[in-house]
């Protein structure tokens, strides 16, 4: 029995690794995707080190090279030694920008997690059990998805008040309805699979059956949503801080920095053009990498 | 079909009260006090107690809720922390500005993002779809208050073509001038969504058997694309685009403060920022609505398009 | 022997994938004549539909191509032909009836504008009236009651819809009719009444049909002659007779040993070993050379030809070189 048991346990899984393997096969193939992965692994690693290094110096290189003014030298444009320019404080743009990248990538993930996390479990409850508690938890989502997230993110902002914590649940909480319904979709086409129904004669509990099978088969929908919900999430907090509700100048977030050069987009291009050109590469590479990562782990879907 | 639309009107309800509950909820989360906010500073202890009783500030959040909604029907939403005047009206003001805007902004996506994905997706792996889809990558990349920007730069600061701020007043032609780069910085992002969507839909539909039916019938090819391909690729389209139109609304919060339009979106933000909360309650709820209500047309349009959806109604299903 | 409608020679067609080049179809031949109902029976991949697409000129290019071979029909080569003339004949001269009933018609389209559409686009003289009229005849014919005209494929069962495909692909009395399985997708009951809806309406226009099947009974029971395809090639060709009485082909003859029979009383089917080689790497000799029983070294070496036998019976086999 206890056998039979293991044996029917490693089948999904080992169906899984294949899976995987042949997803990241066809991946590594996709070279505008592998190229949005490889400009966001660099972004990583800049946001990684300037917090390190901002650790390491007790923030003397923050407070020297990123928030300190040069007044003498505002607005000047990109030159050898400031090679994107300098903003209206005399501020290294190119600078702030690297120093920025930790805001939008580290909250814009942590944003997601919270969603994936609450969105999720929601979800999975909702496809699993179905009926009432599927009715109650959806039409809840409804609700907040008649909201549109920016709204919605702003609404909260508004009433928080603007602090990291309160951007973070904001557009947390707006992507929960995303999550939700995207594991329960996949949660109900992996439900009345025939593995399943082997878990369960072979005597699995809910929750076992819940984790073990149904979230490791969504996973790929998942996987997929979260790169496309990151991009949406680094809008929205470039968007918020731009409208002076996100995250607040000196801070070097990249919409914040936007928000400021908007007063002298008359006299300096770089100082708005710089900024912006950050986002978008950002969200560009990961839409690449969302739309790489959707063909390679379903290539039903590609063309 | 009547029985439908009614149908799905009242189904509008329920959504409508669980959003102004969510949207008063988050609202009455908001730290200070709202007496204080009215009345000042050197407000007395007294004034602001009598203040917080005549806001009905000391009854718990249920019944606040259901007063407002109470008054809510009545078209009244309280009035402005600021400066006094009814929400309700000044809401009203504003709402057609946003309104415009949202509408030009989804004609321009439609406009151009429907054909270019046509062709996209007839001539797969062109040149021409490369091109399309990479410009449509990045225009879905963009933060739309960015390209706004760009736009200012061009249009109106280099080439002085077109006024960079608040909306042209004396004739149609000052308005359309204005309206044009809003709009624009609202379209781009869902004029590349729509593309995409037009060229994905197209090509799911392309490799469809009742196409190569379509083919084997002797039909020509301009036949097969708008009769027979076409109107089974739009069925998703439709979703997409009144998703959009909420995307949009929120988006025009960050075009309207780009271009200081004066719409909703500014109005909220204007709001937050004087922490008038029955302002932006009154916002956010009328956005949502107005959200709500696109959704609910979209549903309709689609039953239209799609007999299978419409043969569903008329079953009383 | 009635007159030649269609002859296909040395037919072939790729398609570039990710994973190589497929050979799909390896210079086939295969004649129709006027009139007559030919079967073309094999293996799901052995490039049935391919050919038919092929005749059709409907190949999905990219990744399709046709890199070699003629066919002639009435005469003319489709494959010279430019492409409105080749749309001309598409529908009026030869039809096609695809697998899937069920996925065949355009869904946000009532069933009677379908039939119409073939109806008026090849006679555009035609009112929309009458062709209208025409349309809901067509519908009458194949069993269905005109005044379903308005209504949509998902209103309809598999077995009507099937019908209504039917009614499009035979609305111009076309010369030619090739039905890519048409019942496969179809339950058993409804199955035989569709075929012997589409013999009937086929013998009443002396229309000739390519049938598509992998069923060797419906072959016998609708069909003047067969062609056995696998992988991408003829390998038997002949009238119904010649090749259900006197199997030559050792593929053929593994197709009928894997058929329950009633009067045989052997104890279980005998299906053939292995499986067809991959398209994309099909082997240097004969293609069936290691599946096959009888093979000798020189299967593996050398391709067969295809040998027609005094009484018109072809096949590709060495085992029948010298009495060719």
């Amino acid at each position: 029995m206890e056998e039979n048991r293991n044996i029917n346990e490693t089948v999904p899984v080992k169906k899984q690794r294949s899976l995987w393997d042949e997803a990241w096969r066809r991946f590594k193939k996709n070279k505008t995707a592998m190229g949005g992965l490889i400009y966001l692994s660099i972004l990583v690693v800049v946001a990684i080190s300037t917090t390190v290094i901002d650790w390491v110096t007790k923030n003397q290189v923050y407070k020297q090279y990123i928030i300190k003014q040069d007044l003498l030298h505002r607005l000047k444009g990109p030159s050898a030694q400031h090679i994107f320019g300098q903003d209206e404080f005399g501020r290294d743009i190119f600078l702030r920008m690297l120093w920025g990248t930790r805001y939008s990538l580290f909250m814009g993930a942590l944003a997601i997690i919270f969603a994936l996390i609450i969105g999720g479990f929601l979800g999975a409850l909702a496809g699993y059990y179905g009926k009432r508690v599927d009715a109650v938890i959806m039409r809840a989502m409804d609700i907040l998805l008649a909201i549109p997230s920016m709204l919605l993110a702003t609404a909260i902002v508004a009433a928080l008040g603007t602090s990291l914590v309160n951007v973070l649940i904001a557009i947390g909480i707006a992507y929960i309805p995303t999550f939700a319904r995207t594991v329960r979709a996949s949660v109900l086409t992996v439900k009345d699979r025939d593995f399943i129904e082997a878990a369960r004669a072979i005597g699995c509990d809910d929750s076992e059956i819940i984790f073990k099978y149904i979230v490791m088969n969504a996973l790929a929908p998942i996987i997929v949503q979260a790169t496309l919900g990151l991009a949406g999430a680094i809008l929205s907090i470039a968007g918020l801080s731009f409208l002076g509700l996100g995250i607040q100048p000196p801070t070097p977030e990249w919409g914040a920095m936007l928000s400021n050069a908007r007063t002298y987009i008359r006299d300096a291009w770089h100082v708005t053009v710089m900024p912006g050109l950050g986002i978008m590469l950002t969200i560009l590479s990961l839409n690449l990498m969302g739309d790489g990562l959707r063909d390679a782990l379903d290539p039903k879907l590609k063309n | 079909m009547y029985k439908f639309v009614l149908k799905r009107l009242l189904q509008l309800i329920p959504v409508i009260i669980g959003v102004t509950f969510i949207v008063f909820f988050i609202m009455n989360l908001a730290p200070g006090d709202p007496a204080a906010i009215i009345l000042g500073d050197q407000a007395t202890a007294e004034a602001l107690a009598m203040k917080r009783e005549e806001l009905g500030l000391n009854d718990p959040l249920l019944v606040r809720y259901f007063n407002y909604m109470k008054n809510l029907l009545r078209g009244d939403m309280g009035t402005s922390y600021k400066n006094n005047i009814p929400v309700w009206n000044q809401v009203i003001d504003r709402l057609p500005n946003t309104a415009i805007l949202a509408v030009a902004g989804i004609f321009i996506a439609l406009l151009f993002g429907i054909p270019i994905g046509i062709l996209s997706a007839k001539k797969q792996y062109s040149l021409l779809d490369n091109i399309s889809m990479v410009a449509a990558l990045i225009g879905v990349s963009m933060p739309n208050f960015w390209s706004g920007l760009l736009l200012v730069m061009l249009f109106s600061l280099t080439l002085g073509w077109l006024p960079s701020q608040g909306m042209g007043s004396g004739g149609v032609i000052p308005v359309l001038r204005s309206i044009i780069l809003p709009s624009l910085t609202l379209g781009i992002n869902s004029m590349a969504m729509v593309a995409r969507m037009t060229r994905s839909s197209m090509l799911e539909v392309i490799r469809q058997d009742y196409i190569s039916t379509a083919q084997a019938k002797g039909l020509n090819d301009h036949v097969i694309t708008t009769q027979h391909m076409l109107r089974n690729a739009l069925i998703p389209i439709i979703t997409a685009v009144g998703l959009q139109f909420g995307h949009l609304l929120g988006g025009a919060m960050l075009a309207e403060t780009v271009f200081s339009w004066p719409g909703l979106g500014r109005l909220m933000v204007d709001s937050i920022k004087s922490r008038d909360i029955p302002m932006v309650l009154g916002c956010v709820v009328f956005m949502a609505t107005m959200f709500s209500i696109v959704n609910l047309i979209v549903d309709i349009v689609y039953a239209f398009v799609d007999p299978r959806i419409k043969s569903m109604y008329k079953k009383g299903n | 022997m009635s007159e030649l409608l269609l002859d296909i020679k040395d037919l072939s067609i790729i398609y570039s994938t990710e994973d190589g080049v497929v050979r799909a179809l390896n210079k086939a031949n295969l004649q129709l004549h006027k009139g007559e109902s030919l079967g073309l029976v094999g293996e799901t991949g052995a490039g049935k539909t391919t050919l038919a697409r092929g005749i059709m000129r409907l190949i999905p290019n990219p990744p399709g191509k046709i890199t070699n071979g003629e066919i002639i029909y009435e005469g003319k080569d489709l494959l010279k032909l430019k492409d409105k003339e080749m749309r001309q004949l598409r529908g009026r001269k030869i039809s096609m009836i695809f697998q899937d009933p069920m996925t065949s018609l355009n869904p946000v389209m009532t069933a009677g504008d379908q039939i119409r559409e073939v109806i008026l686009t090849h006679d555009p003289g035609l009112s929309k009236k009458e062709g209208r009229k025409k349309a809901e005849d067509m519908l009458e014919m194949v069993g269905i009651n005109a005044s379903r005209y308005d209504d949509y494929p998902h209103q309809f069962s598999g077995g009507m819809k099937q019908r209504v495909v039917i009614a499009i692909a035979l609305a111009c009395n076309p010369t030619l009719l090739i039905a890519d399985e048409p019942t496969t997708a179809l339950d058993v009951t409804i199955q035989a009444q569709v075929l012997e809806m589409i013999h009937d309406l086929k013998e009443k226009n002396n229309t000739a049909m390519l049938l598509i099947t992998h069923d060797l009974g419906v072959v016998a029971q609708n069909c003047d002659r067969v062609a056995i395809i696998y992988a991408g090639e003829i390998v038997e060709y002949g009238t119904l007779r010649q090749v259900y009485k006197n199997i030559l082909h050792p593929y053929t003859e593994g197709l009928f040993g894997s058929v329950p029979s009633l009067d045989t009383t052997s104890k279980r089917l005998n299906a053939i070993d292995g499986m067809m080689p991959d398209p994309t790497q099909l082997p240097k000799g004969c293609k069936f050379a290691d599946r096959c029983k009888f093979a000798e070294k020189r299967c593996l070496e050398n391709e067969p030809e295809l040998i027609e036998r005094a009484d018109g019976h072809k096949v590709r086999c060495f085992r029948y070189e010298q009495e060719g």
